[in-house]
């Protein structure tokens, strides 16, 4: 088949969904077809803006080449998602999360345009209307599915994708340090770790590792942490190299990954494979559908004390840790997350 | 429903806050109010029914805003009490509730006295009427025209629906003046007015009978050709006229009494209390309600006379003109001094004819101003917030691609080339 990945692209940013893309154009040419990433730039800002480049994408004709047609387009982010096409399937990322679960939430922007309230309406009912034109919808995680149905109304399927380089990862050991590698920014809540390490009971150290969405961002959380005074128990490794990603993950105690509603969550996966325990929170999203608590790691309240008892206990319970890893690593295996799966139903 | 509420609020000068005040009790019952005010007081009593929230239009904070519901604006003529409630609307969508159609003095007082950018005016002008209406400006800002000869050539009123959702218009010459743009959705809903217990009518039986004027005094309230026809009517002293409420400039006014030797006549009150006037007006025998230039605007100071079941003479001008024979007097404008004699000669003759008409007045009030009739034809004609704002993103949309394509495109390029846009931005939003 002749299959196009339609997605957006902010220029100069290259993230999980840009790494999603090319994992999927990987495996549909390992699977012997003609794949492409359609990407286009995407700038939310001013709000009027997002209208523009809904209206764009419903422009766009992908349904042929000079070559001959498009058998399949696969629509993986807003507005590209809109991209029409009689053959179009979703595998959602994610929508338009301003307009929908950020609306009026600190991560909020659209909220506090005085356009807001009319482009957020623009995306709902844009959604609403023409996501269903797809042949099939699916998305990467079931807390993504549950948003679709609870704001739209859509029903979607939900189908896990194995994180890049899932073969390479592997475990070496326990050393005491916890590890959290993600991007630096609000979202992730590196913040709520800092919180909790001023109440540990025990001299846990933590690794963060990642690029700060914003350069000041990475200086506002080192002023917090010495303001806390645990910076000698934070290391900021900043951005990391695959093979060292693997690496940390392979010698940390257990990781750290307590995002505030994420929509997957490829971290959560990693740790599995390195067969880590996970540490995350009650409202983290993607990872409560991998994290079984007291079984390969903890899900807790997301406060700095909750935080930090789990932490205790993993940093003390070096066992139990190492158990809890083993069981993580064998429910990813369990759950069968694989590519052939995904290409399976998003060409049936 | 939510809906934020911008209007001045009562004891503001103006029955625009009267307004909001009398369809709050109907308007609370039916949806959820936020009142929003950039006053530094308000009557508390309004808290009964609705938040009351301050703002400045370059610091509102727009979460709130939007946690609010729709917004609706108030727009009248008066850069001191609309001013700033029209710089919140031209940012944030929403419904204009429209008092006046002639906007020019608000959109002077805006620019030239509240901005200080004589530029943006002359710029506003330019946009909407033209080489000559920048002209005009210019000449109106040197003081070489005078504002009402501005309001009744250059009214402005589009420059106030830029950022609309949708309109509400309290007369049918409104209506038919908006309608014509075919741009916004539009609601004619009559100006709503509760219709209070019926006094007891403390009107004197014989002469001296009491003329009345009341509410913010204009230059468009014809007190000169209503002084002039007083001081020629040779049965003057049958009649007292009372003057209540806010003059645009009282010494001159006072002048033209002692120059016409009307002193015993006429007695200026200035600004009072409520209750005041409406003692005043339960004693009163005859209303003068004249406007001109009008351009079609309702008056709530019409229905307070027909609360009373006060009978009235009218311009025969704009709103006023569509109000039935049977229940108002006309003036004609050019006419204004000899059809008033006229009036006045026929009230003397019949008084209890004059009387009926007032009753004729209370009849209209109690059955077409109901302020419940008003706020179910507000919330009707809102229907789902989400639709007035997707429209009003569809022809933001149309407008960016139209202006995009002028850029390219020559006026004589079929409207095939844009057909797809047109048919995705309805895809998209409607």
């Amino acid at each position: 088949m002749r299959i196009l990945i339609a997605t957006v692209q902010v220029p100069f940013i290259r993230g999980g969904a840009e790494i999603l893309a090319e994992g999927l154009q990987q495996a549909l040419q390992a699977d012997g077809h003609q794949a492409e990433i359609v990407s286009v730039p995407f700038k939310w800002f001013p709000p009027e803006r997002i209208l523009d480049h809904m209206l764009a994408c419903r422009l766009f004709d992908l349904t042929e080449t000079s070559h001959g047609t498009v058998d399949r387009v696969i629509g993986l982010k807003f507005p590209a998602y809109l991209i029409p096409h009689p053959n179009r399937v979703l595998w959602l990322l994610h929508q338009h999360r301003t307009a929908y679960e950020f609306w009026d939430h600190p991560f909020a922007d659209l909220i506090h345009s005085p356009h807001g309230a009319r482009i957020r309406d623009a995306i709902l009912e844009a959604d609403q209307r023409l996501i269903p034109e797809s042949r099939a919808v699916y998305t990467i995680s079931g807390n993504v599915s549950g948003r679709l149905r609870k704001y739209c109304g859509i029903e979607s399927t939900p189908l896990y994708h194995p994180p890049q380089h899932a073969d390479q990862f592997f475990c070496a050991g326990d050393d005491d340090y916890f590890y959290y590698p993600s991007r630096l920014g609000r979202p992730k809540r590196q913040d709520l770790v800092l919180r909790a390490l001023i109440h540990t009971r025990r001299p846990v150290r933590v690794h963060f590792a990642g690029a700060p969405d914003a350069p000041a961002y990475t200086d506002e959380l080192q002023a917090l942490a010495r303001t806390l005074k645990v910076h000698d128990r934070v290391t900021w490794l900043g951005p990391v190299s695959e093979e060292e990603k693997r690496s940390h993950y392979a010698h940390c105690r257990a990781v750290l990954f307590p995002p505030e509603d994420e929509d997957y969550g490829y971290v959560t996966l990693e740790a599995m494979l390195a067969a880590k325990p996970v540490l995350t929170c009650q409202d983290s999203g993607g990872p409560l559908e991998f994290v079984c608590d007291g079984k390969t790691g903890r899900i807790v309240e997301p406060t700095p004390h909750a935080l930090a008892e789990a932490m205790d206990a993993l940093w003390e319970q070096r066992d139990t840790a190492r158990a809890w890893g083993e069981a993580g690593r064998e429910r990813y295996h369990k759950l069968d997350i694989a590519w052939p799966k995904v290409i399976e139903r998003l060409l049936s | 429903m939510k809906l934020n509420w911008f209007s001045p609020l009562p004891p503001a000068r103006t029955d625009i806050a009267h307004f909001t005040a009398r369809i709050l009790p109907a308007l609370a019952a039916r949806a959820e109010i936020t009142l929003w005010t950039n006053q530094g007081t308000w009557d508390r009593a309004l808290e009964r029914y609705a938040p009351v929230r301050s703002f400045h239009h370059a610091t509102i904070a727009w979460p709130e805003v939007h946690r609010g519901g729709l917004s609706i604006y108030n727009i009248g003529n008066s850069g001191e009490f609309h001013g700033s409630i029209w710089e919140v609307c031209r940012q944030n969508p929403g419904i204009v509730i429209l008092h006046d159609l002639c906007l020019q003095h608000l959109f002077a007082s805006v620019y030239l006295e509240q901005r200080h950018k004589r530029c943006e005016y002359l710029a506003v002008m330019q946009r909407y009427y033209g080489l000559q209406g920048e002209k005009d400006a210019d000449d109106y800002c040197d003081q070489h025209l005078s504002t009402e000869y501005m309001g009744w050539v250059y009214p402005l009123t589009q420059h106030a629906l830029e950022n609309a959702l949708g309109v509400v218009v309290h007369t049918q010459p409104a209506a038919d003046a908006i309608r014509k743009e075919n741009r916004w959705p539009l609601t004619y809903a009559p100006l709503p007015y509760a219709a209070g217990v019926r006094h007891r009518a403390s009107r004197k039986v014989g002469p001296p009978y009491r003329l009345v004027i009341f509410g913010y005094l204009g230059r468009n309230r014809r007190l000169d050709q209503i002084l002039q026809a007083l001081a020629e009517f040779p049965e003057r002293d049958a009649f007292h006229l009372d003057i209540y409420g806010r003059i645009w400039d009282p010494a001159a006014v006072q002048t033209r009494v002692q120059e016409l030797k009307l002193n015993r006549h006429v007695t200026l009150h200035g600004f009072v209390a409520e209750e005041k006037l409406d003692e005043a007006l339960d004693a009163a025998h005859l209303a003068l309600n004249l406007r001109f230039p009008s351009v079609g605007e309702a008056s709530g100071s019409q229905l307070r006379a027909w609360n009373h079941a006060l009978p009235s003479i009218v311009s025969r001008t704009g709103w006023y003109a569509t109000l039935p024979e049977d229940a108002v007097a006309f003036a004609n404008p050019d006419q204004e001094v000899a059809e008033l004699q006229e009036h006045w000669r026929a009230f003397l003759a019949d008084p209890a004819q004059f009387a009926q008409m007032g009753e004729a007045g209370r009849r209209i009030l109690e059955q077409q101003h109901a302020p419940e009739t008003y706020v179910q034809s507000l919330l009707d004609f809102i229907g789902t917030p989400e639709h007035l704002r997707l429209r009003a993103s569809a022809r933001a949309l149309a407008e960016r691609v139209g202006t995009e394509a002028s850029t390219w495109m020559s006026r004589n390029s079929s409207d095939d080339f844009l057909r797809p846009a047109a048919e995705q931005i309805r895809a998209l939003a409607l």
